[in-house]
């Protein structure tokens, strides 16, 4: 029997490799990989509160994050794609310009 | 105006003063652009000033005796009701003098017209000398001591205008200086008396002050001093010794100026003044006014027969006669006083313009060695100097004989106590007189020529320059002057505002009085005749016979060289007075300029100290708060920055490692 804690434990080992992603990774399509892993991580909670108790609001909410990490990919892949355009990498820690 | 001025007084008389400020004025304004640098304008405002004057004189003798011409209107008037009154006043003295000082003004402008020909600065010269007559001619109508005053500082510094006229030479501006601060000195004294007598009488004009005197508010002592204080006034403008020094510096001025303002009219204005306020002088004042003249009368010909300039023997003998007339006031006889003056007028104006003629002619050489024989170049100038000279020396037929002759006359019958010396002073004067003017004459027109390059191009005067010497040289006959003392001064009540002041009645001479009392005494007349004549033949048997020239030393060893030396009066001033007053300068100088200086100095540095002191408080107090702030708030941007790497890598981590160790506290706790 799969319990609330299977989903919380799948989710919070999405959610730290996803953080690791994003801190590790200086390429900006790993950050957005990782990036993607956290958000999925937030939906398999959602999903799995949605199963023990919560209702299909939880569901709802996974299906509006989706759609947003799907907007949210297609902006940061056009701010990526701008980036190499104009810097021919995609390195993030060089994309500090705006460093005091 | 006519409805301001009194039926006694013509209402043409103001013009004699208007006419030649006005002509002075539009020559002023207009000299430059008007033809011959306006001096025609002048000379005709002159001319009528002449001319009413004339008239004036004329109206005056018709009058009754006693009777005189007055007009006057207030001026102003100060707090407390008191007023200042300003008017003309008109009797036989004012008209005399009128007629004087118009005929030579209007000779002198005339002759100046020619004499100062070509002066870069011929239309000034001529402002200055209308100028000079109208305050001239104020002084002379002004019926109060106020006006008189006003006009009288106005010909001082017309006086000192024109002897310094050539200023761009030093030595011309020291001795109109001198002349102006000797004169201020004297008139100190006189704007003294001035003072006391207005105290007394509570007004300047000439009748209430001697209506004071008479009614004896003002007397004994104080009214000595108020004389003598007024009479230093008279000394100082008349070069009486001890101020006379000024008068023979004052030649340094063109030599019309030295006829006009140093010969003829502003030096007799102190005889004037002493002749005018004479009913206010004491007994001991008129001692003092008999003693200055005669010293000054017999220093003055001493000098004179010593000096080696032409202008220089005149100006002495100007001095000396000034001295003669003053003489005349103190022993009692202003009216011979003032007759002495206009004969001397016209007949010294006529030796200074005579000298004129001869320094126009010699190209401005005025030392007599440059001279002789002049005669022959210079007929007009040499016989109207001859028969001006005559009447300097007091020859019989001359105007110089009766007037000279009048004053030694009342010198001996004098009632001022301790007056009769001055008889056997004047004698020796007027013998001295007459040599040293026929020494003068004789180095000057007569003799060889001595420096014949000069000589052969000296040429006679043009009519400009001639005709007033001959006009001048007809008044030394004595013929025309005969009768005026009687005409003009006849009795005390004829002597305008004369008070019936007992003493006074017994000071004053009327003309012939004492002559009729002790009759006619032919020692006197020789005397008189006897020393006049007595000179010139002195002179001549020096001069001509002797041919001696102008260095022959004619007084003894020591006596000539202390006239020579004019008496070291000059040094003395300079040395005893101005010396000294130079050191106290010198001292003030020291003192100014170590404490006053340093005072100002030290307030100086002291505020420049405080002031640095307080810009280092503001930099360092107000500039390091403002700064520090400033420091601190950078130096904990620079700390803060340092996190801000830039890299979005490090802010999540610190995201997350805060979020983590927060989550962990709550859960501990």
């Amino acid at each position: 029997m799969i319990g609330i804690y299977h989903y919380l434990g799948v989710g919070a080992a999405l959610f730290a490799i996803g953080i690791c992603g994003v801190i590790t990774r200086r390429n900006a399509i790993g950050v957005l990989i990782g990036v993607e892993l956290i958000l999925n991580a937030a939906n398999v909670n959602l999903v799995g509160f949605s199963r023990h108790g919560g209702g299909l609001d939880a569901q709802v909410f996974s299906i509006f994050v989706i759609v947003l990490a799907a907007a949210e990919a297609a902006v940061a892949l056009a701010i990526i794609l701008q980036m190499f355009d104009k810097r021919s990498e995609v390195d993030v820690d060089r994309a500090s310009l705006l460093k005091g | 105006m006519n409805e301001l001025l009194n039926k006694d007084l013509p209402a043409y008389i103001p013009w004699i003063v208007l006419a030649p400020t006005l002509a002075g004025l539009i020559q002023n304004f207009f000299g430059k652009v008007l033809p011959r640098k306006g001096d025609i304008v002048v000379i005709a405002g002159m001319g009528v000033a002449l001319v009413l004057s004339l008239l004036t004189l004329f109206h005056w003798i018709n009058l009754a005796p006693g009777e005189y011409m007055h007009w006057h209107t207030t001026w102003f008037s100060v707090a407390g009701g008191i007023d200042f009154h300003v008017g003309i006043m008109v009797d036989g003295l004012t008209a005399a003098m009128l007629v004087v000082v118009t005929l030579v003004s209007f000779l002198v402008f005339l002759f100046s017209s020619q004499y100062m020909k070509g002066d870069p600065y011929y239309h000034r010269f001529f402002f200055w000398l209308s100028f000079f007559a109208t305050a001239m001619l104020i002084l002379v109508v002004a019926d109060n001591l106020l006006l008189l005053f006003i006009g009288w500082e106005l010909v001082g510094l017309c006086s000192y205008k024109l002897i310094g006229f050539w200023s761009q030479d030093l030595a011309n501006a020291e001795a109109a200086k001198k002349a102006f601060i000797t004169t201020r000195i004297g008139d100190v004294g006189m704007l003294i008396g001035l003072m006391m007598l207005y105290n007394a009488a509570g007004s300047f004009a000439f009748s209430d002050v001697f209506a004071a005197v008479q009614s004896g508010v003002i007397s004994g002592d104080v009214l000595t001093w108020a004389g003598i204080g007024l009479f230093l006034g008279a000394a100082g403008k008349s070069a009486q010794f001890p101020f006379h020094v000024w008068l023979p510096d004052a030649m340094a001025g063109p030599t019309p100026v030295s006829a006009l303002i140093h010969a003829a009219t502003m030096v007799a204005a102190g005889v004037y003044l002493a002749a005018r306020m004479f009913p206010i002088f004491t007994p001991e004042a008129l001692q003092y006014i008999a003693w200055t003249g005669g010293i000054t009368a017999i220093l003055g010909s001493i000098i004179a027969v010593t000096q080696t300039d032409i202008k220089k023997v005149l100006a002495y003998s100007t001095i000396s006669q000034l001295g003669y007339m003053i003489m005349g006031v103190g022993v009692g006889a202003p009216w011979a006083a003032m007759f002495h003056l206009c004969t001397h007028a016209l007949f010294k104006a006529c030796l200074f313009l005579g000298s004129g003629s001869v320094i126009h002619a010699m190209h401005h050489a005025q030392e007599l060695k440059d001279m002789g024989g002049l005669r022959k170049k210079l007929p007009i100038t040499f016989w109207t100097f001859v028969i001006s000279t005559a009447a300097l020396a007091g020859l019989p037929l001359t105007s110089g004989f009766l007037s000279k002759d009048a004053i030694l006359a009342q010198a001996l019958h004098s009632p001022t106590p301790g007056v009769q010396p001055l008889f056997w002073i004047g004698l020796a004067a007027a013998f001295l007189t007459a040599f040293y003017m026929t020494r003068m004459v004789w180095l000057c027109f007569m003799g060889q020529p001595r420096n014949q390059e000069k000589y052969d191009h000296a040429h006679e005067s043009p009519w400009q320059m001639t005709v007033p010497l001959v006009v001048l040289a007809l008044f030394s006959i004595g013929l025309i002057w005969g009768g005026f003392e009687e005409k003009f001064f006849r009795t005390p009540a004829d002597y305008t505002f004369f008070p019936d002041n007992e003493f006074v009645q017994g000071a004053y001479v009327a003309p012939g009085e004492h002559l009729h009392e002790h009759g006619h005494p032919f020692w006197f007349y020789a005397c008189a005749v006897g020393v006049g004549v007595g000179g010139i033949a002195l002179g001549l048997m020096l001069f001509a016979r002797g041919k001696r020239d102008q260095d022959t030393k004619l007084l003894p060893g020591s006596l000539h060289d202390l006239a020579k030396g004019k008496f070291y009066l000059d040094e003395f001033y300079l040395n005893g007075f101005i010396g000294g007053w130079n050191k106290v300068a010198a001292a003030a100088n020291v003192a100014d300029s170590r404490v006053v200086d340093g005072l100002v100095n030290n307030v100086g540095s002291g505020g420049l100290l405080a002031g640095d002191l307080c810009g280092d408080a503001d930099q360092l107090v107000v500039d390091g708060a403002v700064n520090g702030v400033a420091d601190v708030t950078q130096a904990a941007g620079a700390v803060a920055s340092a996190a801000q790497t830039g890299r979005l890598r490090n802010y999540l981590t610190a995201a997350v490692f805060t979020t983590a160790i927060g989550l962990l506290i709550l859960i501990l706790l």
